[in-house]
């Protein structure tokens, strides 16, 4: 049996809608464009799609080599794709909190988080070098157990095409069982704020039931908008500089360090590790912001 | 493929500006302090100059602390 690339597929809609979007926001829809970020998250996109031909054969390699190694034969039979599907939203949970907690993940997955906008482009707006971050080895476990490769790729598509349509401000909120369900333009929303509350919350791909089961859930609280970015926004429109700053971070850092215990947590501690004690990580500001809110006595 | 993902980008950037999605607003002291203090947490705004374009603020906190907000795009960015 052959499955289609699902992404390949999609192409044409992400396009459409884009441009459904951005006229919509002229019309007075809620969102906003920015031609010059728009052309960084367009080239991100590109240049992400180019090393996936680049990488494309080397994971796929890798997949096969593993699939070697099954525990069990599962037949591709639609049952198979609904529980592969569901088991791949959670390891993509896994990836995703990782991508946020770990620097050498994060270099990676910055790219996406880069842009103050919040449009579909942002979708596109996706890394350079995933490879280098070993993002695809999150999918390892599926082909141990005994998932087909085909099978695995498939639903790895049809997760990436879910995951464009939430990136928009124009849907609010969708019925409230979706909504406890599904990860939505409002979860997602909260996922890209740079604000404390929202730091590091909404991990989930498809299904925001990992982040309420696994504790990083935050509602978006319509009183507190989100401000889409970093915490330390990059000051660059330029492609090459979106996809290899944390790199160039890593490596002064590292550079920089100490002793080795800095060296690691260069590398491997979370975003904003500081070996001076000064954190600016994710914990470290939504702990002072929570301080924030006790009234003084 | 790729001169038609390249022609695609242009495209759509093109139409972002076309549509007007192309603004430099500017800069005032409310809104040079607020987009420092919402960029660092704990930090209080004292004072903020506004340059003659202005398009940069230089934001002192109350511990003397001074940081610049420089454009980028429509939005800004705050640099120590």
């Amino acid at each position: 049996m052959t499955l289609p690339d699902p992404v390949a597929l999609a192409t044409p809609a992400f396009i459409a809608l884009v441009l459904i979007e951005m006229v919509a926001v002229r019309l007075g829809a809620r969102g906003d464009y920015d031609w010059r970020d728009t052309f960084t998250s367009l080239t991100m996109g590109f240049g992400s799609t180019m090393a996936a031909v680049v990488f494309g054969a080397t994971i796929v390699g890798a997949y096969g080599a593993a699939a070697r190694f099954h525990l069990l034969a599962i037949p591709v039979t639609w049952w198979a794709g609904a529980l592969c599907f569901v088991l791949d939203d959670l390891l993509y949970y896994v990836f995703h909190r990782s991508a946020h907690r770990v620097r050498w993940f994060w270099a990676s997955h910055v790219i996406h988080h880069s842009s103050q906008h919040y449009n579909l482009t942002t979708a596109l707006r996706q890394t350079w070098t995933g490879f280098l971050s070993f993002s695809f080895a999150f999918r390892l476990p599926l082909l141990l157990i005994g998932f087909d490769v085909r099978l695995v790729l498939f639903v790895a598509g049809i997760n990436l095409i879910y995951q464009f349509w939430v990136h928009t401000e124009a849907v609010r909120r969708l019925p409230a069982r979706l909504e406890w369900l599904l990860n939505t333009p409002s979860h997602h929303r909260v996922h890209h704020g740079s604000n404390p509350r929202y730091l590091d919350r909404n991990y989930g791909g498809v299904f925001i039931v990992w982040d309420r089961l696994f504790g990083t859930f935050e509602a978006e609280d319509d009183a507190e908008p989100v401000r889409y970015g970093l915490v330390h926004n990059l000051a660059s429109f330029n492609p090459l500089v979106t996809a290899t700053h944390e790199w160039v971070a890593i490596a002064r850092d590292f550079a920089a360090a100490r002793s080795w215990r800095a060296r690691w947590m260069a590398v491997a501690g979370p975003p904003g590790w500081r070996a001076d004690g000064e954190h600016s990580t994710a914990d470290a500001i939504r702990a002072a912001w929570v301080a924030r809110q006790v009234p003084a006595e | 493929m790729i001169w038609t993902s390249i022609l695609g980008i242009i495209a759509l950037v093109g139409l972002a500006r076309v549509l007007g999605f192309a603004k430099n607003p500017a800069l005032d002291t409310d809104t040079a302090r607020s987009v420092v203090e919402d960029a660092l947490p704990g930090f209080l705004a004292a004072t903020a100059e506004i340059d003659p374009r202005s398009r940069t603020a230089t934001v002192t906190a109350r511990d003397g602390r001074t940081v610049r907000v420089v454009p980028h795009g429509d939005r800004w960015v705050v640099r120590a």
